[in-house]
């Protein structure tokens, strides 16, 4: 019964961690090839990077509603620039106040005019990036990104550097299980400190010195016994197939050509 | 199947862990190898699919040296092990994409390693969390992943070391059904623990003392040796070789339990 309910709670539907949040559906960006996905957001982040006027930014707002509408993602992008919030403050203060121009106010220290709009431009651009970013997570399992980033990869002369598209894809798998993983295991070790008299809350800065040494003693202890299991499954790191076949459609080419066309024509036109 | 012998094995440091052990594990046998912590079992079985190579001896899988670095990658697919930990074994993000970490290294055809994953999946009886990410499973949920990841890499040898000693009780009596279950089904079991009663449901069990062989024989034979030498068995059995020794029960009587030993002592009609 308790399985059951939790299979409700977590099931097949829904992959929520601390670096993805997927939403299962079955709308056009779900079935996009996720090479394609990845491609779409790397043209989008450099071309908004490129906008210098906050009207081209609203148009990539604009395009942003359009496609998580198509998505029916909901409201999982908006939630993902909340915890990112202090630091867009802080991006847009910085700006405001420390770029020269027409003061604001009667004061001493106010922000500038020209602050106010560069810091404007500078946080819409970052939460776009951000706003797109989510959209390829919620829109595709991260295996599929895990995936998609290894073909992109693969034809790269990456061996010559002692790597392999294969390693880096396993290191992103690894990452998403070991990095909540090593958070909980840190938290732990906190708690046990705190429980023996560790004075954590008063001196947090000794307390995080005694903290990383427990921590990081267990994080190795925790990659060697990982290395040993996955060497017991055969991995060599050298050639490996997916269980993701992916397959170009003649509708991912489509897509590509005019993310590609449109891109081209912005920064060069 | 699996053939060690005159196998001694040192540490860097010099200090030997495992004296001079013989062994031969039959195809289709359940054996259990019990020992304190520090006896030497873990050292023992990472000998069995090549993770450790002896610094004396022999150890060879399906007549493959596990010394050969041509026969390696073959004696680990032979030969697949579950480890202690459930989470410093796990590879992948979701249930589904670490169970086809194994068959993803053995370089299989997607349509292949997705019919080796689902088959493997609901042979532990996790078919309805296939989707979800390791992070939000239970430990015996986690465990269950484990052994699916080495059932998809269809090891005719399955080896599990400790997997019960991190798990609640429910979880471990699912874990041993589970493993009694490939048993019957034809899987050769090496079954490490320090938990006694768990070494009941094997066909052979081997005893380990500061590594070497203290005993090797049946159940009922270890245990009645174990007992004859005034050391603590589990507490149903010590009950049954009393009652064997003052001649109120028969010498035959094995009880795997306590009920089965109540059922021997006065048969419910």
């Amino acid at each position: 019964m308790r399985l059951l309910e939790h299979c409700r709670k977590k099931g097949a539907d829904q992959v929520e961690g601390f670096l993805f949040s997927y939403v299962a559906g079955k709308s056009v960006l779900h079935g996009l090839d996720p090479r394609v996905k990845i491609l779409s957001v790397m043209c989008l982040s450099i071309l908004i990077f490129r906008s210098s006027t906050l009207v081209d930014l609203l148009v990539f707002a604009l395009l942003f509603v359009g496609l998580t509408i198509l998505a029916g993602s909901g409201l999982s992008g908006i939630r993902s620039v909340r915890p990112l919030l202090p630091i867009f403050v802080f991006i847009f203060l910085i700006h405001s106040f420390f770029t020269e121009g027409a003061a604001l106010f009667n004061s001493q220290f106010s922000p500038t005019y020209e602050g106010f709009l560069k810091g404007s431009l500078v946080t819409v651009r970052f939460v776009l990036l951000i706003l797109y970013g989510s959209l390829l997570t919620s829109t595709t399992r991260p295996v599929v990104i895990t995936a998609g980033i290894e073909r992109i990869l693969r034809p790269l002369p990456l061996r010559r550097v002692g790597v392999t598209s294969f390693e880096i894809a396993t290191m992103m798998s690894l990452a998403i299980y070991f990095v909540p993983h090593l958070l909980w295991y840190a938290g732990q070790v906190k708690d046990s400190q705190l429980s023996r008299g560790s004075k954590y809350r008063r001196d947090p800065i000794s307390g995080t010195l005694s903290l990383a040494i427990p921590v990081l003693k267990g994080s190795m202890r925790m990659a060697d016994d990982v290395a040993m299991a996955m060497e017991s499954r055969c991995y060599q790191g050298n050639f490996r197939t997916s269980l993701f076949e992916l397959k170009m459609t003649a509708r991912d080419v489509l897509v590509c050509s005019v993310v590609l066309g449109v891109t081209a024509l912005v920064l060069y036109a | 199947m699996i053939e060690l012998k005159g196998v001694s094995y040192s540490y860097p440091n010099g200090n030997k862990v495992l004296d001079n052990i013989d062994i031969r594990i039959e195809k289709g046998s359940f054996t259990t190898i019990l020992g304190d912590n520090g006896s030497g079992k873990s050292t023992l079985i990472r000998h069995m699919n090549g993770l450790l190579k002896p610094s004396q001896g022999v150890v060879s899988v399906c007549g493959m040296d596990t010394a050969s670095p041509a026969d390696i990658w073959k004696i680990r697919q032979t030969v697949g092990m579950v480890f202690q930990d459930p989470h410093s074994q796990a590879v992948g993000a979701t249930v589904e994409e670490d169970v086809a970490f194994g068959p993803e290294n053995l370089a299989l055809e997607s349509d292949e390693i997705r019919l080796l994953v689902t088959n493997a999946i609901a042979n532990v009886g996790l078919e309805c969390l296939e989707d979800s990410l390791l992070m939000s499973l239970s430990g015996g949920q986690l465990q269950k992943t484990a052994i699916a990841g080495v059932l998809a890499m269809v090891s005719e040898v399955l080896i599990f070391d400790e997997v019960t000693s991190m798990l609640d009780s429910d979880s471990r009596s699912q874990i041993i059904d589970i493993v009694r279950q490939l048993n019957k089904r034809g899987n050769t079991v090496v079954y490490v623990t320090h938990h006694m009663e768990e070494a009941l449901f094997a066909n052979r069990v081997i005893v380990l003392e500061n590594g070497s062989i203290a005993s090797d024989g049946t159940p009922r034979d270890v245990f009645r040796e174990i007992y004859a030498s005034g050391r603590k068995v589990p507490p149903h059995l010590e009950l049954a070789f009393r009652l064997q020794d003052a001649g109120m029960i028969s010498p035959d009587v094995f009880p795997m339990d306590a009920l089965s030993l109540k059922e021997e002592i006065c048969p419910s009609r």
